[in-house]
């Protein structure tokens, strides 16, 4: 009966790893009034935000609404597109809410009539550029691409995003992957058609032995371990490093950073409306715009606090993302992209 | 179903009463019917996509990857690392297997535990941990710059040759599992004979041991090559930060790459040249097996004389000690202090060790905890389904002799035989759009996984329980037939019992694979339904380095107590 004993063994310690892992979903018993007005239910979330800073994000929101279940699936902008047109076709799209980095998506969809137009309470003082195509998507809180460097390898802090082709950081400067990362993505559609930049600056970018990692979140660990010196990367990012001790820090180029927009918008197709226009309600609210700062953001409420280490964005450039160049060049942005960095060698 | 329009295809001989032979009959097309539409039909799905354009038959995807020049390279990536790994590991295996075997090496049952372990490591997890170890700024580089005041890193990782190693490492328990047991039973006085000679140790291990157990290493170096020509883990850690690219990760980029016009018929047209490569590897495999007998090995029990090393015996002593710190140790350690370091870049000091990875894994990753429950439960129920089918499917092949068993058992083995990748790619394509009449779509569901792992793993439990069958004498269920037990309850009361043991290595050796697979579940994840390779995957690819080594080594721990627990309970018979 060995076998048996084994089983036995087995199952106990399958139970015992399900009860200590599975959290029993403990509906809190709140009084009946807050209850009643309040959406619950579950939306699901496809995002190309960090995954930690989501996290804590959704914690946050479901202090304030206590009801609603936000099941997230992240990755780089390109996967979660990916996903998206695999579901497209599958004639089912899981999704409730999108947030990711890829504003010519957005509108893509929009023109598909996939989006819901809202707009979300608490973001009327929010400046109308950052509501795109009649609310149906908007902005949260800033983003920009940056060039960041690792303290104990750059003596000298960079100024430009030349400094990336400098020879004597050949072979330890990296950048995100166009293909993966849609801020990255953006970056590269806005400079090939800058004259200042063009398809030369990303031949010299090779020249120069660019190491091109997925996303920003491998880019601002790998400056953070040295194993970058110099590189392409969101500024949130590069801000939370150093904030964490890591030895990083990050410059905002003479050529003005790029302003990534990550819009987040709800579709159509939800069949829960309430509760994931509750979800984008809450990211217009003090608690959220301040967890976003504390995660390194710069927030989009007007007059809202500034991240440690942020700079005054009245007083630096910033470059605006070319969707128009985007929009009627996509495919090919993405193919010379995978010709001069992703093909195989 | 027709039915019995015509005379049970699958039944041969008389030996059951009308209403038993009904029963076979209606079991038998119910395993079909779910093999044909589990395998076949995905299969054959994936054949006509590849020849599908814009909806039309065609034989564009061809033309698209063929004249395509990175195709031609990524075929000798493959072959490459995938060649030169089989050699690495089935030499390092068979030397092993060769010290433990057939020396007398000191401290033998502590080796025989040791060169095991790497096998239980999942492959993406040991490249993961040797980028903490030889990345650009790994410990040992790191250890290396500090050492020789140079700046440059002594080896990195990334690339072919970081994919060679990292194979070779997590392999070689294939060749040494596969030839340890021939060289225990060889017969001694062949190499007695060669010392006798005046040949020396290495020359009697070169000549005349592998020469002896040469079909069995055949046999384990064609099952290592087929592998790692499937593997996708190690070329999407080395690889990706080296631009290196192999024919597993170039299918996967294509199937994500939605921006392509047709971009899942190209790669299931991409995927024809490895199911090739497979194919032909199986039938080579399959002839290796039946023109070489076992003819030289001794059958008789002999105790073998051991190969004398004399002062040899230290350096050997010293390669395995190497081997297990270079596959073991070093990789888990690395692991460990990774996952204590408090924050990327800060100097390994006292100060900088903290438990915060393991507090952020447990309470500030929800899809860590759902992955644990996903993993098990898709491992248990996949293993549990497998035995049973596994029962059934075995029963009729080797007890009933159904007719078309061979077909059956190439139908199972396919899709472990083919690369998880395409598995997968089989799945999406046959599963995405909605199932008709019930119009249900298994995309996107826990189902779509459990049914991969089912038909990836259903071959270990056919083969298990094969083998049970095939030991054991038909008398004992003639017997009990004679005393007037129908056909189940035979199989219940006779059948059941006696395959026990194997029943339960067959589960075990699905429910191993099952619990840390990542190649199929990469590309068939969704929320709520992440798995403990996707989240370690994810995390890694995410750039959280110290969160991916606390749940990596977390991973280790469950599969090495789950190992340690099963060889207690059954003394040594199941487990590694």
């Amino acid at each position: 009966m060995k076998t048996m004993k084994y089983l036995l063994t087995l199952s106990i310690f399958i139970a015992l790893l399900l009860a200590g892992c599975a959290e029993v979903p403990v509906q809190e018993a709140t009084d009946a009034g807050e209850a009643s007005d309040q959406p619950t239910g579950t939306i699901t979330l496809y995002t190309s935000e960090s995954e930690d800073n989501v996290n804590k994000m959704v914690a946050d929101f479901n202090e304030q609404v206590p009801g609603v279940q936000v099941d997230i699936f992240r990755s780089g902008t390109g996967e979660v597109i990916a996903k998206l047109q695999a579901e497209m076709e599958a004639g089912e799209v899981q999704a409730d809410v999108i947030w990711f980095a890829d504003i010519d998506f957005f509108a893509n969809l929009a023109a598909q009539e996939m989006l819901m137009s809202y707009q979300p309470a608490g973001s009327d003082i929010v400046p109308d550029e950052y509501h795109y195509n009649n609310n149906q998507y908007q902005e949260v809180r800033l983003i920009f691409n940056v060039v960041a460097y690792n303290t104990n390898l750059v003596s000298e802090p960079p100024t430009s995003w030349k400094d990336l082709t400098n020879p004597e950081y050949a072979g330890k400067v990296g950048m995100p992957s166009a293909l993966y990362s849609g801020a990255a993505f953006n970056q590269v559609g806005t400079f090939v058609n800058n004259p200042e930049f063009g398809w030369d600056f990303y031949d010299q970018l090779n020249d120069n032995g660019i190491v091109v990692e997925q996303g920003n979140g491998a880019v601002a660990e790998k400056l953070a371990t040295g194993e970058f010196a110099l590189v392409q990367v969101v500024d949130f990012m590069a801000r939370s490093k150093k904030n964490e001790g890591s030895p990083v820090d990050h410059i905002w180029p003479v050529e003005g950073a790029l302003l990534v927009p990550t819009p987040i918008g709800i579709l159509n197709n939800t069949d829960n409306p309430e509760a994931a226009q509750a979800f984008i309600d809450y990211m217009y609210t003090d608690s959220a715009q301040s967890l976003f700062v504390e995660q390194g953001y710069i927030g989009v409420v007007p007059g809202g606090p500034i991240p440690e280490g942020a700079p005054d964005l009245d007083s630096l450039k910033a470059l605006t993302v070319d969707t128009e160049y985007i929009s009627a060049n996509r495919d090919e942005i993405r193919s010379t992209f995978e010709e001069k960095f992703g093909a195989p060698q | 179903m027709a039915e019995a329009t015509r005379r049970p295809p699958f039944l041969t001989r008389s030996r059951f009463t009308n209403s038993g032979r009904k029963l076979i009959y209606l079991i038998g097309g119910l395993i079909f019917a779910l093999l044909a539409a589990l395998i076949l039909y995905p299969s054959l799905n994936l054949v006509l996509n590849s020849f599908l354009a814009d909806g039309r038959l065609s034989l564009a995807n061809y033309a698209d990857f063929l004249t395509d020049t990175s195709t031609y390279v990524v075929l000798y990536n493959s072959l490459f690392v995938s060649l030169l790994g089989t050699l690495g590991a089935t030499a390092l295996g068979l030397f092993i297997a060769w010290l433990i075997a057939r020396t007398d090496v000191p401290f033998k049952s502590f080796w025989r535990a040791i060169v095991i372990v790497p096998y239980l490591i999942p492959p993406f997890i040991g490249a993961i941990a040797w980028s903490y170890l030889l990345g650009p700024v790994g410990y040992i580089n790191k250890l290396y710059m500090a050492l020789s005041g140079n700046s440059d890193p002594l080896f990195v990782i990334y690339g072919k040759w970081g994919i060679i190693l990292v194979m070779i490492l997590y392999s070689y328990p294939i060749a040494y599992m596969i030839s340890l047991g021939p060289l225990e039973k060889m017969n001694p006085t062949l190499e007695e004979a060669g010392r006798m000679s005046g040949a020396g140790i290495l020359r009697v291990m070169r000549d005349i041991s592998i020469p002896l157990v040469g079909p069995s290493i055949w046999g384990g170096a064609l099952l290592i090559f087929m592998s790692l020509m499937a593997n996708f883990g190690i070329p999407a850690v080395l690889g990706f930060p080296a631009r290196f690219f192999v024919l597993t990760t170039k299918i996967y980029l294509t199937i994500l790459n939605f921006d392509k016009a047709n971009n899942l018929q190209v790669a299931a047209a991409l995927s024809m040249t490895l199911v090739v490569v497979a194919v032909i590897a199986m039938q080579i495999q399959r002839k290796v097996q039946q023109g070489r007998s076992y003819a030289i090995l001794s059958g008789k029990e002999s105790q073998p004389q051991l190969v004398q090393l004399g002062k040899l015996k230290y350096a050997a002593l010293g390669f395995l000690t190497i081997v297990f710190i270079v596959t073991v140790l070093a990789p888990l350690l690395a692991i460990l202090l990774t996952s204590l370091t408090r924050a990327t870049g800060v100097p390994l000091t006292w100060e900088n060790l903290s438990l915060r990875h393991y507090e952020d894994l447990i309470f500030n990753v929800p899809k860590v905890r759902r992955a644990l429950i996903n993993s098990t439960l898709l491992a248990v129920l996949s293993a549990t389904t497998i035995v049973f089918i596994s029962m059934v499917i075995s029963y009729l092949l080797i007890r009933i002799k159904i007719r078309g068993g061979q077909m059956i058992e190439t139908l199972i083995l396919l899709p472990y035989a083919i690369p998880g990748t395409i598995v997968a790619l089989a799945m999406i394509l046959a599963f995405l759009k909605p199932l008709p009449i019930i119009n249900y779509s298994l995309y996107n569901t826990f189902w779509i996984l459990y049914v991969a792992y089912l038909t990836r793993f259903l071959t270990f439990g056919v083969r298990s329980i094969n083998a049970a069958f095939e030991q054991l004498h038909v008398s004992l269920e003639e017997a009990a037939r004679i005393s007037g037990a129908d056909v189940v309850t035979t199989f219940k009361d006779i059948v059941v019992p006696l395959v026990r043991t194997n029943v339960f290595a067959g589960w075990f050796l699905a429910f191993m694979p099952a619990f840390t697979e990542l190649t199929l579940s990469i590309l068939l994840f969704s929320v709520n339904n992440e798995t403990l390779g996707v989240v370690v995957f994810g995390l890694h690819q995410e750039g959280k380095v110290n969160l991916t080594a606390a749940l990596a080594l977390l991973i280790i721990i469950i599969v090495l107590i789950l190992n340690i627990v099963t060889r207690r309970v059954t003394r040594g018979r199941l487990g590694f």
